[in-house]
């Protein structure tokens, strides 16, 4: 009997965008546990590293428990057929940080912007390239500019070298066509050189359904955590894409068994909360806001990356609730 | 012209493929259909810089704009000069091709057919009356787009325009002879080659035809093709009269095509006649088979003394490599270089002495040697004339763009610095506004201002890290002190509010970037009160007040703020991130600083540290805002047992020339005005002292 051939390719970000979940305080035992299921249950690519990306541990972003490119070797080791994948957003990772994760056996790139921003990214592409990985771009808060600007700067992805580029439902703000319509969009812009994918949010539980629209209309990779492990409710749980792709009969060499088992029993006992979605996680969802920031943060427009942000405008409320407080103006 | 005296240099030849869009662009407007030409314009700029952009990724170092806006390289000129008609469906077949397509029908009948969905329909352009140059608005955009492509990448070592030769686009039907048509159209062409020249960037005479004049095609005399070549390079060197060789690159091939070509005639035929071009380095495409071009004997050639060949195998990926001058060219199959010339040409009558022995070290598009008399400056620096505060020291900017222009606004409030010259390398808006303000003010680059007198005391590099690694050793050399607000960071780094005095009689200052500006104060605050183990600061800038420069090289701004939070806000250790926010309208700029402090440190003494350096900084940078008190974090195990200072930052530009919002450009700017009226009072001091 032969494999039939797979039609979709699974990445599981558990291990970077998870990260933020877990305040950046993975341990090699988890990591190692975590890469060795996923790779049994046939998963190709897992991402592992800060959840901010490459050079993320700060004080902004919160520092690693134990550092990531010792996580990235451990990953690599325990892997048999999968790729790790690491991520670096330019302004937060540099070059020499991708170098170190090659060097510590990294293979796949997924080199991050905000959505208006790629061409940011066009040297770290060129490295990538250099260093004989795959390359991947990754489109973050797509909800913020329009399927044509998407097109347009996933076409300067694709110009730098990307091999893939991605639509980034960051704040999991994209309702149904709006997912669909940006898809496209890259679809007719890059399809023919490169493939499309999708990483989404639960803030309004459509994480896995626009993953289905996405690939309906071209997209090949998706984006997936066990139990949906991420910031707020999380991102589109890599054990039910398995399911919802397999029974819509869409090959993607995952075994459903073999990743329900590795989100039950492996990362199901660490995770410090389930995510799920709470008022602030809907409220994310509703305004479009990135990670754990407050509506004020959609008003003021704020983008991914700007946590430091989130203690000034505390400040900023409370200072204004004490001028009320005091009748002043 | 840059010369491979330490290593060797490349190049290419220039036309590089343009984007599919544009060609579709090209094909309405050539085909004479509507089409948009401020959409054109706009691709043809973005195609350049994408392309001047590639080139630098790849390492080139002596590039040009991939001829992005022209359709082909002998026949843009159309455009560009009066006199012609065009006849379609006529063809101006090389001489050189007959043979071929008689030896290989079928290939060329699929070769030429190609054309038929080519972008420009065949036409030929006849001569039926008077030439004269009339391209003078596309010139100047091709040397607008290609500068302002080069402003926004490092790397390139030199740039050049290509231009082509008076021979193969057209036929004459209005001169009484081919020798008058020939004077006619190379001195049309002369206005392109030496506004070229001026520019700045080196000129590439493109002469394919001289190739095609020599060709034996099996129906002219000998001699009869030797003096059409002759007549050739005389007009072509009439038309260069004057330019130093050292600017100019001829460039010749066998052929465009990159199909079967057995019968081209020696390369040691073309030789000899091509070295009697007036240049200063000669690249050639040469067919990879060896008898068409080897001459048949395969001895060591010598260069003649002081010019370079570029060497170019025909291929669909040329290698290419130029040799330094006078260097014996030890390829096997290389024809007789000094066959029949034992030294370069004399130059024409009255042209100036040639840098032809001397490899200058010049600066590509910022430093133009002018060929003709220099334009004489419109006004003197009133730093010499009546009236003249002689405690003052006299300034230059180079870089009229929009930093130069904003801190030309910020030096005119000057108590110590008079600037009495703006320099560029192209007429722009920003030297127009300097000539209003009574500024002496040049498109002629460096070696304008170099030729003032009285020089400056202080020149503000406002240009591109690339143009400062190139002007630095000639600051230093006139003796000028150079305060560098480029990220090329050649000098000591400098922030005016922490190190400014140990760096007063540095001859080159740098100035960072301006997350340094707006953090590396606090740092140091911090650091002065208690030990620092660990810094961090986010900067966060609106999208469009981070140029493309910035963008491209978005590590070179982290790398250089992290060292200067070491070197000089005193941290063991520092952090940069950067965050470009695209939100409208744009937000003002913004900035974080995170300290790593002792667990016991004394909070209120930092809080007072701080506050006092912020009032330092806004001295000189008035919208410089502390948004909140410094917020204090317990220690914390993750923190390795250090507490936090958390201090939030804002900075509002003073709206001079920038807008309000890009606060990162402006406190580079009005750093940089403080560092020059610290060392001009200085200065100031000592003389009256």
């Amino acid at each position: 009997m032969t494999t039939p051939a797979r039609q979709l390719r699974i990445t599981d970000t558990t291990l970077r965008d998870g990260s933020h979940a877990m305040a950046h305080q993975f341990t090699e035992e988890q990591v190692r546990a975590t890469v060795h299921a996923l790779d049994a249950a046939g998963v190709e690519v897992i991402e592992v590293t800060h959840g901010d990306g490459l050079g993320g541990s700060s004080f902004n972003y919160g520092f690693s428990r134990v550092d990531e490119i010792e996580l990235i070797t451990a990953g690599v080791q325990e892997a048999t057929q999968a790729k790790i994948a690491v991520l670096l957003v330019p302004g937060i990772g540099t070059k020499d940080n991708l170098r170190d994760a090659r060097e510590a056996g990294a293979s796949v790139a997924r080199i991050a912007t905000h959505c208006t921003e790629a061409d940011v990214s066009i040297q770290h592409f060129g490295l990538a390239r250099d260093l004989g990985m795959e390359t991947v771009g990754f489109l973050m808060m797509a909800h913020k500019t329009s399927p044509a600007e998407m097109a347009r700067q996933a076409r300067i992805m694709v110009d730098a070298g990307a091999e893939c580029v991605y639509c980034v439902d960051s704040a999991g703000a994209l309702v149904l066509g709006d997912a669909q319509e940006r898809v496209q969009a890259m679809y007719a812009e890059i399809g023919h050189q490169a493939e499309i994918g999708f990483h989404g949010h639960q803030n309004l539980s459509l994480g896995v359904a626009n993953s289905v629209l996405a690939y309906q209309h071209g997209a090949r990779q998706i984006d997936g955590a066990l139990c949906a492990l991420g910031a707020g409710a999380g991102n589109s749980p890599t054990e039910v894409l398995a399911a919802t792709f397999d029974h819509l009969g869409v090959v993607t060499g995952l075994d459903v068994g073999g990743v329900l088992a590795a989100a039950e029993e492996v990362v199901r006992p660490f995770l410090p909360r389930w995510p799920k979605m709470d008022r602030s996680a809907i409220v994310q969802g509703w305004a479009g806001v990135y990670s754990s920031f407050l509506p004020r943060a959609g008003e003021l427009g704020y983008v991914g990356g700007q946590e430091d942000m989130i203690i000034d405008i505390a400040v900023q409320l409370a200072s204004e609730r004490e001028l009320a407080a005091t009748g002043a103006r | 012209m840059q010369r491979s005296t330490e290593r060797i240099l490349t190049t290419h030849v220039g036309s590089l493929a343009r984007p599919h869009d544009l060609l579709e662009l090209m094909r309405e407007k050539e085909h004479g259909r509507p089409y948009d030409p401020q959409r054109f314009a706009k691709r043809v700029a973005e195609a350049v810089s994408d392309v001047v952009r590639r080139q630098a990724a790849a390492g080139l170092d002596v590039i040009t704009d991939g001829e992005q806006g022209k359709v082909s390289v002998l026949t843009y000129v159309k455009e560009r000069l009066a006199g012609f008609d065009q006849v379609e469906g006529e063809t101006l077949l090389p001489p050189s091709w007959q043979r071929e397509i008689d030896d290989f029908p079928e290939y060329y009948r699929g070769y030429m057919s190609k054309y038929s969905g080519a972008v420009a329909p065949m036409k030929v352009m006849v001569c039926t009356g008077p030439v004269a140059y009339a391209g003078q608005a596309a010139l100047h955009t091709d040397i607008e787009n290609l500068r302002a492509a080069l402003d926004e990448v490092d790397g390139p070592v030199e740039a050049f325009l290509p231009s082509t030769s008076p021979s193969g686009f057209g036929r004459n039907e209005y001169y009484a002879s081919e020798r008058d048509y020939l004077a006619a159209v190379a001195e049309a062409m002369r206005e392109e080659y030496l506004a070229i020249v001026e520019s700045g960037f080196l000129l590439q005479v493109d002469d394919p035809w001289l190739i095609e004049i020599l060709t034996d095609d099996g129906r002219s005399d000998p001699a009869e093709r030797r003096r059409r070549a002759a007549e050739h390079v005389d007009a072509l060197n009439h038309a260069l009269r004057g330019i130093p060789e050292d600017r100019i690159r001829l460039h010749t091939c066998y052929g465009l095509n990159h199909g079967p070509r057995l019968n081209d005639i020696p390369l040691a035929d073309v030789v000899p006649v091509m070295l009697r071009i007036n240049a200063g380095a000669y690249s050639s495409r040469w067919p990879t088979r060896g008898t068409s071009t080897s001459g048949g004997s395969g001895r060591t050639r010598r260069c003649p003394t002081a010019r370079s060949c570029c060497r170019a195998c025909s291929g669909t990926r040329p290698t290419t490599s130029s040799t330094p001058s006078s260097s014996p060219i030890a390829s096997a199959p290389t024809p007789d270089w000094s066959a029949g010339k034992t030294s370069s040409p004399a130059p024409t009558a009255g042209s100036p002495p040639g840098p032809r022995s001397r490899p200058r070290c010049t600066r590509p598009w910022s430093g133009p040697s002018s060929p003709r008399s220099p334009r004489a400056p419109r006004s003197r620096p009133s730093a010499c004339g009546e009236g003249t505060d002689m405690t003052k020291t006299l300034a230059a900017i180079v870089g009229p763009g929009n930093i130069g222009t904003d801190l030309l606004a910020k030096l005119q409030r000057s108590e110590h610095i008079e600037v009495g010259y703006m320099v560029g390398v192209i007429e722009s808006d920003g030297l127009d506004r300097a000539r209003k303000l009574g500024l002496a003010a040049s498109a002629e680059g460096l070696d304008w201002l170099l030729r003032q007198d009285p020089l400056p005391r202080l020149v503000f590099e406002a240009t591109s890290a690339y143009a400062h690694r190139a002007n630095a050793p000639r600051y230093a050399e006139a003796g000028l002190t150079a305060i560098d607000l480029t990220p090329a960071a050649l000098g000591p780094l400098v922030c005016p509010a922490v190190n400014l005095m140990a760096h007063l009689d540095a001859p080159n200052v740098n100035m960072i970037s301006c997350g340094a500006q707006a953090t590396v104060p606090i740092v140091h605050a911090v650091s002065s009160v208690v030990p620092v183990p660990y810094a961090e600061i986010v900067a966060s800038v609106a999208s469009r007040s981070a140029g493309p420069g910035t963008r491209a090289n978005i590590d070179e701004f982290t790398h250089t703020t992290s060292r200067a939070i070491e070197v000089v806000g005193g941290a063991e250790r520092g952090k940069a991130i950067i965050v470009l926010n695209p939100v409208e309208p744009p937000m003002i700029m913004r900035d974080t600083v995170f300290c790593a402090i002792p667990a016991d440190a004394d909070t209120d003494a930092i809080t007072a540290s701080i506050e006092r350096r912020v009032a330092e900084v806004q001295r000189y940078v008035p919208g410089y805002t502390l948004r909140a008190e410094p917020q204090y974090d317990e220690a914390r195990d993750s923190w390795h047992g250090n507490a936090r200072v958390a201090v939030f930052l804002e900075v509002q530009g003073a709206g001079d020339y920038l807008p309000e919002y890009a606060g990162n450009l402006d406190i580079m700017t009005a750093a940089a005005a403080q560092v020059g009226e610290v060392i001009a009072q200085r200065r100031a001091q000592k003389v009256t002292a």
